[in-house]
């Protein structure tokens, strides 16, 4: 009822004569000579800690840079693909069990670090998840002039995971950085592959109270953007 | 009628209120012109953003009606509501099918304004606000004044004092503890509620997808823990494309908060999919109309729904700097609140809200879709003038007094002799401070000073230096 009495009250108000057309060009983005530099001084800027792990068996050394700063923690990561998409050099034990949906931990190639890295791999309860102390996710893409990562729900990955954890750790390649957010959305097809997207800059804040800045009001209060090749 | 006047006077003189007001606007518009300096084409930026508005507004029902088709193409279900009580009738009807006794709901102004919480509680289902400045205002039962810094009305001693009160927590007014006690109590809540309620900053037509834009992270949760989500929106919130939001979100997070970017940019298209590891299984969208059609009719006061709610005209604004929200009674505040309140409601209700503006014009200065907001005023207030039958006893008393102006004005030697007697005047009133003590002028002299005329007139002086030509 409501429906058609509404949509047939629009089209009688509309004037699509006297409007302008959707413009043909969008106005100019911001380019940057190191599109890297640019997204480390945004990152830092949102209070959020960049670490650079493109050089040899930089990943590991990002890992024990965090693992340094959070303390003994388990590391939740959100799939197999994180592993496989960065290049994360670990050998996975029990890869059967993995494929089979169980929780299995895997031990770092590099005996100084002890700490067991768990991989949840199964559609996990709210409580499951809230347990988490540091999660780990896959970036679908970055963006260079906010220093924005994207994220996206999809196969075996859910919406929930890089924001309930006090900290997170987002991994993304340098090839998918994108310029700036002209280029980003001109390819962005929201919906396509998967139900949920979102931007993420920096670690979860407010300013509710007298503007004042706290960090982790609802999200994470420590965010890691890891680059790799 | 909401009597603006009597509830400036009260936030006027309420110093606890003008030193929260101060300290938060201060703080906000000198971050927000930081970032917006920044920016070297800033004005090729609302030009864009301008036109794609204008062209959707004129266009409302055709991309109204793809995204309906995309929305439901992904499992997504779409429900048409004229008025605030079809929309609650509706929220009400799906809590029902959920069994739902608790909701998380993330901002939404279009929330505030069908009293979505009072309605849920009705009906007892706990409605719990998540974004903490909406938090704090829902423990102090009250209404946010300002829209997107929901309570930045209140000093951090008072929200101290509200904490203690209602949470039981020892009081403290260590903003950093303060927000992780509501990161804890919220996030409870999180884990609980049966249904998350978000509202919508963008509804994209082409490709079906909601834009929630926020700091904190609580929408990111209300539309990913609870086995339902439901998004509500104004139907003016509909854009064509994804690739304008490059600009739409670099104006509105500059101008809003300051930053380059908020924190999360969430973009829901429908509910769970199959091979998805969590999220809710179903998602709706209510496009709700209540009061917006009508502001189509008009072509000029029809930019007034090119608003994307950044709420920079409020920060900018002598009146709202000096006021503060709750003065205007009304889910939107401010310069946008003066023109969009009697548009929605009817103009008998909010017929002060278009006075309550000095016409300074800041407010599209500032505007990131360039709306006039100041000649919209003038506009409204010429109808609500029409619509009183010039009744209101102060304007026409105005109108008597401009049209005896223009008569003087319309010749130089009226002029001159109208101004030989004014100087001679003037001084038996400013000497009874500066008001003119009886009639119609004494309440409009109450509120302003009057400038002292100068003794010798520009002419006066000019013939005695120049002689006359």
């Amino acid at each position: 009822m409501s429906r058609s009495a509404l949509l047939d009250k629009l089209r009688r108000l509309a004037r699509p004569e006297k409007a302008p057309g959707l413009p043909e060009s969008l106005p100019d983005f911001p380019t940057y000579a190191d599109p890297v530099a640019q997204f480390r001084n945004e990152v830092e800027r949102v209070s959020g800690i960049f670490l650079d792990a493109r050089a040899e068996s930089g990943v590991e050394k990002a890992l024990n840079s965090i693992l340094a700063t959070q303390g003994p923690c388990e590391i939740y990561w959100e799939s197999e693909d994180v592993f496989l998409r960065h290049q994360i050099p670990y050998r996975l034990r029990n890869l059967e069990a993995f494929a089979q949906g169980h929780l299995i931990y895997s031990s770092h190639p590099n005996p100084d670090v002890k700490l067991p890295l768990l991989l949840l791999s199964k559609p996990s309860s709210r409580a499951d998840l809230a347990a988490m102390s540091v999660s780990a996710t896959s970036a679908e893409c970055g963006i260079a002039e906010t220093g924005t990562v994207v994220e996206k729900a999809g196969t075996g990955r859910g919406r929930a995971q890089a924001v309930l954890a006090p900290a997170h750790v987002t991994f993304l390649r340098e090839q998918d950085l994108f310029m700036n957010h002209a280029d980003f959305f001109a390819q962005f097809q929201p919906g396509m592959d998967s139900s949920y997207a979102v931007l993420v800059t920096g670690p979860s804040r407010t300013a509710d109270i007298e503007k004042t800045l706290v960090l982790g009001v609802h999200g994470p209060q420590r965010w890691y953007a890891v680059l790799t090749r | 009628m909401i009597d603006i006047r009597r509830n400036s006077r009260k936030a006027l003189a309420d110093s606890q209120l003008q030193k929260n007001l101060l300290l938060t606007l201060s703080k906000t518009m000198a971050a927000r012109n930081q970032v917006v300096a920044e920016v070297d084409n800033w004005e090729a930026l609302r030009t864009h953003a301008q036109t794609v508005k204008a062209h959707t507004v004129a266009n409302l029902g055709k991309y109204l009606e793809t995204l309906e088709s995309r929305v439901i193409a992904q499992g997504g279900q779409v429900l048409w509501a004229d008025d605030a009580r079809e929309a609650v009738d509706y929220l009400l009807d799906i809590a029902r099918r959920y069994s739902a006794t608790k909701v998380v709901k993330s901002k939404s102004m279009l929330g505030e304004e069908i009293h979505l919480n009072h309605e849920l509680e009705r009906a007892n289902i706990a409605s719990i606000e998540t974004d903490l400045g909406e938090y704090i205002v829902q423990l102090a039962d009250e209404t946010p004044s300002h829209i997107v810094m929901p309570a930045l009305h209140k000093s951090r001693e008072q929200v101290a004092d509200l904490f203690a009160e209602k949470l039981g927590m020892e009081r403290t007014e260590d903003v950093e503890r303060i927000t992780l006690t509501a990161r804890q109590v919220l996030r409870q809540h999180f884990l609980t509620a049966q249904m998350g309620i978000s509202g919508v900053n963008f509804a994209v037509a082409e490709t079906g997808s909601i834009v929630v834009v926020e700091n904190e992270g609580n929408a990111r949760l209300s539309v990913s823990l609870p086995p339902v989500h439901v998004a509500i929106m104004g139907i003016e919130k509909v854009i064509p494309r994804t690739e304008d939001l490059c600009v739409f979100l670099k104006l509105l997070t500059r101008n809003a908060t300051g930053q380059k970017i908020s924190t999360y940019v969430n973009f829901v298209n429908g509910g769970r999919r199959d091979d998805e590891r969590d999220g809710p299984r179903d998602f709706y969208l209510i496009i709700l109309d209540n009061g917006r059609s009508q502001i189509l009719k008009d072509e000029y006061l029809s930019q007034t729904l090119h608003c994307i709610r950044c709420g920079a005209c409020l920060d900018t604004c002598p009146v709202y700097q000096s006021i503060g929200g709750h003065a205007y009674i009304s889910t939107y505040q401010g310069p946008i609140g003066a023109i969009l309140t009697p548009q929605l409601l009817s103009m008998d209700e909010a017929r002060e809200h278009p006075f309550a503006s000095s016409l300074c014009g800041a407010c599209h200065d500032i505007c990131p879709v360039k709306i006039e907001i100041p000649h919209i005023l003038l506009k409204l207030r010429d109808q609500a003038q029409r619509e009183s039958g010039g009744k209101a006893s102060k304007i026409s008393a105005e109108r008597i007094i401009l049209q005896i102006w223009s008569w003087f004005m319309q010749s130089a030697s009226r002029y001159r002799q109208a101004s030989w007697v004014a100087r001679r005047l003037q001084p038996l009133f400013i000497r009874t401070g500066k008001r003119f003590p009886v009639g119609p002028l004494r309440a409009w002299s109450e509120k302003r000073e009057i400038p002292q005329l100068a003794t010798k007139s520009f002419r006066e002086m000019f013939v005695a230096e120049e002689g006359e030509k």
